[in-house]
């Protein structure tokens, strides 16, 4: 070893709040936990949050909804006579109304999809529904997550930004290890995560006394 | 992950300069190079300018390196690991090394992004304050200086096989 651990982080350096993010509109960023939700499920893209809030099943024209943790959060039926879409990959909800976005959305991203969407069918979801997803939304961003200077540089170049409810979704959803260096209290987790349908794996360590985002980094 | 070998590049001459700045992050342990260029870009299409289309960027991930580039530009790169892991080599520095443009002949995904799983050795010589990132054990054919701090390896297939950081300062 050539360095000491003082050399390195120790691991109680004071972190900073997240001034600035870049926001990619044309991105969409997924982490789907666990087996609860099917692989077919539609991504349901709300403009009022900028985020996918909920997952959607069509099965028969009898819908299927989860939210982002894969809960089951309701289901409600088409009426027969109202051929509602085709196989789907993005639906954006707007206010209480889902948009379908053209097949091929969720590679073009949400602002792109709407351009070219060829359908755009819209009916109603119910309030309930959406209002559980928003809150599971809600309830993963309640818990503020620190950067250190170079994480919080990170979230300010688009290429390497990761939202922060992705990026709570992986610490809670995740699996988890003790950081490679063995810092007390540095922890290492990883989760599969899309990114307009692509797959990547995102790797994110934290330090869980202060939940300080020390390094984050996703590829192929 | 894409690949074992190291990515193919492309080296071409470099007469504008390149200055880099490289930082360590204790906190992150990150180390961060940073690019700059003084001369004047060049100009820019008048139609991407009035609708402010900004100049597409890439990622390449090389294990637990991050490089940002624009074209033939590296805008930065970010090493996340321990120092203690750095084994240390003697590197003592190189001389009449070429300044050029490395362009990476990889394939993005539509998200910009490009991921090699390389094996790579870390070298460090703490009296030349020099990091040497070894990403294949093969002859070099030539150094080049894609930066007055940032050097790189090309083996005789064209394919990136050392980077070599100089001033790295670490606390």
């Amino acid at each position: 070893m050539m360095f000491g651990a003082s050399e390195e982080y120790t691991g109680t350096e004071s972190a900073v709040t997240l001034s600035t993010q870049a926001f990619d509109p044309n991105s969409v960023f997924e982490i789907r936990p666990g087996l609860q939700i099917p692989p077919e499920a539609a991504p349901m893209w709300d403009d009022e949050t900028q985020a996918v809030v909920g997952y959607c099943v069509n099965r028969g024209g009898v819908f299927q909804y989860y939210d982002l943790d894969g809960n089951w959060v309701g289901i409600d039926e088409l009426p027969l006579e109202t051929p509602w879409l085709d196989p789907i990959d993005l639906i954006g909800v707007v206010g209480g109304l889902l948009r379908v976005f053209a097949r091929g959305g969720i590679r073009l991203g949400p602002k792109m999809a709407q351009v070219v969407a060829s359908k755009a069918a819209i009916r109603g979801v119910q309030a309930t529904i959406l209002a559980r997803m928003r809150f599971a939304f809600t309830r993963l961003i309640g818990r503020q997550l620190q950067f250190t200077a170079t994480t919080a540089k990170h979230m300010a170049q688009s290429e390497r930004f990761v939202p922060v409810h992705i990026l709570q979704l992986a610490l809670k959803h995740g699996a988890r290890k003790a950081d490679g260096r063995a810092l007390q209290g540095a922890f290492e987790y990883v989760i599969p995560m899309l990114r307009n349908g692509q797959g990547y794996t995102l790797k994110v360590v934290v330090r869980e006394q202060d939940w300080t985002v020390l390094h984050f980094h996703y590829f192929r | 992950m894409a690949a074992v070998l190291p990515p193919m590049v492309e080296v071409s001459p470099r007469t504008e300069r390149s200055l880099a700045h490289t930082s360590w992050d204790a906190e992150s342990s990150t180390l961060l190079c940073e690019m700059d260029y003084p001369d004047p870009q060049p100009p820019r299409s008048p139609i991407d300018v009035a609708l402010r289309i900004p100049v597409p960027r890439q990622r390449l991930t090389l294990n637990d390196l991050d490089l940002l580039v624009q074209d033939r530009r590296w805008v930065d790169l970010s090493l996340h690991g321990s120092p203690g892991d750095w084994v240390p080599t003697p590197l003592p520095p190189l001389v009449a090394v070429d300044a050029a443009w490395i362009v990476f002949q990889v394939e993005y995904d539509g998200n910009g992004i490009a991921s090699f799983d390389l094996p790579w050795r870390l070298c460090w010589d703490p009296s030349h304050r020099t990091l040497g990132i070894v990403f294949a054990e093969r002859p070099v054919a030539r150094w080049v200086a894609v930066a007055d701090t940032v050097l790189a390896a090309v083996d005789s297939t064209s394919r990136l096989g050392q980077l070599r950081l100089t001033g790295v300062e670490l606390p």
